[in-house]
């Protein structure tokens, strides 16, 4: 069931009724509710895949607690493996076996047909990435005291499969999320106006700017052959708007609803294209994933090593390799991973002008909007490894852009509606400071005006939204 | 307890208020887009205009045209001798025409005739291939669900399946400057001005490269085709109904851009269904050089003035080749 979609409309209405009216006396009804809706919205996907994430948490909901009771530093150490290994090794069977066996093959020059091994012929579940993350997340932060296990079966199942943030974060630490479901929500209806204005905040950004675009990424990025430097270049631009409405549109809507069932997520994006360096970017883009990496592979990783430079150099490569195969088993996500690794130690050299080393504002602006601008180059050229359908595919699109071949035909495809992008960043830069561009409007709008906006916005969405499209973080 | 009671009152009374509050937001939204809903099924559209044909008739009808735009554009019914309609419809694959065709023939108790647009692609085109608000008429306006999956409720709207093009709709209704002028059997006799009529029919002025032609191979949808031809054929030789396979003209600057081996790979098909079910003739006007450019709307559709033409000529064939 897609935010966008029409299932949802009906679905969330539903639940938030049933949620407030009968689960609004007991802790117990409001989580059993939570747990059933979330079951019911995974499993309208292909309800196979909830044995799947049931066991998931079954396994960790054990481990942890096992963990917790063992005094036995080697056992707790068995223990944590064992959980990596079952956590890892669904997301290594259901995301990585083919890709792994593919270029097995490849590499040794083999020929597969005459091999008792065969590919799995299997699908990837909606959101594994994320699930397993966050349990993965569990059973480490209990193996390193940091909290503790909860012994409630139901809560715990409800903060593996709470719906909102399910499919595609943001990845919630136990720490965070689960003490919410221990707790019982009471109705605050400031809360459930802030969580109504970031969904519909996140259904512009997806319905009106991402699903319109889209239309010429699709077409550009499905046979770049057909098209010339300018062209392509217009498209990488585009796709970077594309996912970055997609996705943090998905997490407004994400964090909207559950504002509305009483809960408080992380936020995942704060304007990550206003970023004056590649290490800013991954502070604001995927916050939660990058936050994920930082804490359990890139600091561990040094935390066992001496702290020289050539470390540095190696938990970056190895963090962003990760990253990269965590968002799909292809080559061009390593080497989208590989050329953030590599700009990110580059920007290790690179100081960021701060408002002290200037005299001038004018001069402080101009700086720091060509670092902005240098920047957001770096990730338009990194978003060709990311949406290519192949490594050559993306290369001859980098090829085509360098070779500055013009174009004689340039049609802007998607014509006006590409004005939406100046539209988003005037609103986003009017409302810097601000988690959303909607947040607290009673304090500056009167109600008349603020529901001329919202119609605004509503009539922005029937009107201009683009044909229906996915969401594209659901894949990872 | 009595505090948590307490709570629960101020916590209930606040999510009252909040919800009279979204009903009163939401109000005017809802009524706007339903009456959107009503105005846009109001509007004088081809297949409504069809469906009030298909009712006064039903029982005259004889000749049942179903194909893509190539076919929608190529056949007016009001050249033919006998009473027809043309349920072609833009993109409308052979899965549609099939459900169509099954929907139509029990209602239709004096159908003779189903005359089927083949054009060259029109074998390898999938399913989804056919525009969203094809399918949305259909459910509507025939009650036919061609989605090829089961109905959901917002299969009943029509607006949010292609927004630019029912605003545009809206508009040039209320700017009284529709282009399109329906003839009682629904056909548009007022779709001239294309590309061929933006370069005056001058073929020189006529870029290739602007020609769009649909030349993809898709081995899956041949395969999922050719069953689904095969089960059309069946329906109609169980219910004593014969079939014309027709590809209209297309000018010669389309025809040099089309794909040979599809070609080969269509008429092939179409020979095949021949042995299995004789009484399938295929009348192939693809090729046909008395269509010149003036007779085209665009580089493979008809402009009214081509159509009648087309019809004509059909007619002619339909009446040397039935005896109904």
């Amino acid at each position: 069931m897609l935010f966008n979609s029409f299932e949802f409309a009906l679905f969330f209405p539903t639940v938030f009724l049933l949620y407030w009216i009968f689960g609004g006396k007991n802790i117990k009804y409001q989580n059993y509710l939570i747990l059933f809706s979330s079951y019911f919205f995974y499993g309208l996907w292909d309800w196979r895949f909830l044995f799947l994430i049931f066991l998931s948490s079954l396994v960790d909901y054990i481990i942890g607690l096992k963990i917790y009771n063992t005094s036995s530093q080697t056992s707790r150490k068995q223990l944590l493996y064992f959980s990596l290994f079952w956590n890892l090794g669904i997301l290594f069977s259901f995301k990585y076996f083919n890709f792994f066996t593919e270029n097995f093959y490849t590499l040794f020059q083999l020929d597969y047909s005459s091999s008792s091994f065969s590919f799995l012929n299997i699908i990837l579940p909606v959101g594994l990435s994320f699930y397993t993350f966050q349990t993965l997340s569990y059973s480490i932060d209990i193996y390193r005291e940091r909290i503790k296990p909860t012994s409630e079966f139901v809560e715990f199942l409800c903060f593996v499969s709470f719906f909102p943030q399910l499919v595609a974060g943001p990845i919630e630490r136990a720490s965070s999320l689960l003490p919410q479901f221990l707790k019982k929500r009471n109705f605050e209806i400031n809360m459930a106006k802030e969580g109504l204005r970031q969904i519909l905040w996140g259904l512009f950004k997806k319905i009106v700017v991402a699903d319109n675009l889209a239309i010429a990424v699709n077409l550009i990025y499905s046979d770049p052959n057909d098209y010339q430097s300018l062209e392509l270049f217009y498209a990488l631009i585009l796709f970077y708007f594309q996912i970055y409405c997609d996705f943090s549109g998905y997490a407004d809507i994400a964090i909207g609803s559950a504002k509305l069932l009483g809960f408080k997520l992380s936020v995942n994006f704060r304007l990550p294209h206003f970023s004056r360096s590649i290490p800013e970017f991954w502070r604001r883009w995927n916050i939660t994933v990058s936050v994920w990496f930082r804490d359990y592979v890139f600091i561990p990783y040094l935390k066992n090593k001496s702290r020289t430079e050539k470390n540095f150099i190696i938990a970056t490569f190895l963090t962003f390799i990760l990253i990269g195969l965590w968002h799909g088993a292809a080559w061009t996500f390593i080497f989208f991973g590989l050329f953030h690794a590599i700009l990110m130690i580059i920007y290790r050299y690179i100081s960021i002008p701060t408002r002290i080393n200037f005299t001038s504002s004018f001069t402080y602006y101009l700086t720091n909007g060509t670092f902005i601008a240098i920047c957001f180059f770096f990730l338009i050229i990194s978003s060709a490894f990311f949406r290519g359908e192949s490594i050559q595919n993306s290369f001859l699109i980098l090829k085509k852009i360098f070779l500055f071949i013009p174009d004689e035909n340039f049609e802007s495809l998607i014509g006006l509606k590409v004005l939406f992008i100046p539209f988003l960043l005037l609103l986003e830069i009017l409302t810097l400071k601000k988690d959303y561009p909607f947040f607290k409007l009673e304090q500056h709008f009167s109600k008349p005006i603020r529901w001329c906006i919202y119609y605004l916005f509503i009539f922005l969405i029937i009107r201009y939204g683009g044909p229906q499209e996915s969401f594209i973080y659901f894949q990872f | 307890m009595e505090d948590h009671k307490n709570h629960s009152f101020i916590s209930n009374f606040k999510l009252q208020g909040f919800l009279y509050h979204v009903c009163l937001f939401f109000l005017p939204v809802l009524f706007l887009y339903i009456g959107l809903e009503l105005k846009l099924r109001d509007l004088p559209s081809e297949p409504k205009v069809k469906n009030e044909y298909l009712v006064e008739n039903r029982k005259d009808i004889k000749i049942l045209v179903l194909g893509a735009s190539q076919t929608q554009r190529s056949i007016n019914p009001e050249y033919l001798d006998k009473t027809a309609i043309n349920l072609g419809n833009s993109s409308q694959g052979i899965y549609e025409n099939l459900q169509l065709l099954k929907a139509f023939e029990p209602k239709l108790p004096n159908l003779e005739l189903v005359i089927l647009g083949l054009p060259f692609n029109s074998v390898h085109s999938l399913q989804n291939f056919t525009r969203q608000e094809i399918h949305h008429y259909n459910l509507i306006i025939y009650g036919v669900n061609t989605f090829g999956r089961k109905i959901k409720p917002q299969d009943y709207l029509l607006f949010h399946t292609n927004p630019d093009f029912f605003s545009r709709r809206l508009l040039d209704h209320y700017k009284n400057e529709s282009p399109i002028q329906l003839n009682k059997y629904g056909f548009d006799i007022n779709k001239i001005y294309g590309s061929y009529q933006s370069a005056d029919y001058d073929t020189t002025l006529i870029d290739k490269k602007d020609i769009v032609i649909e030349n993809f191979k898709n081995k899956q949808a041949l395969k999922e085709n050719s069953k689904l031809l095969s089960e059309f054929f069946s329906y109609c030789r169980n219910n004593n109904i014969e079939v014309l396979l027709y590809s209209s003209p297309t000018h010669f600057l389309y025809n040099e851009l089309r794909d040979k081996a599809m070609i080969r790979e269509r008429d092939s098909l179409v020979k095949k269904f021949g042995k299995n079910f004789p009484f399938i003739k295929f009348f192939n006007e693809e090729e046909n050089k008395s269509f010149t450019a003036n007779y085209y709307y665009n580089a493979n559709h008809l402009n009214p003035k081509g159509a009648k033409k087309a019809t004509i000529r059909l007619n002619e064939f339909i009446f040397n080749n039935y005896d109904f």
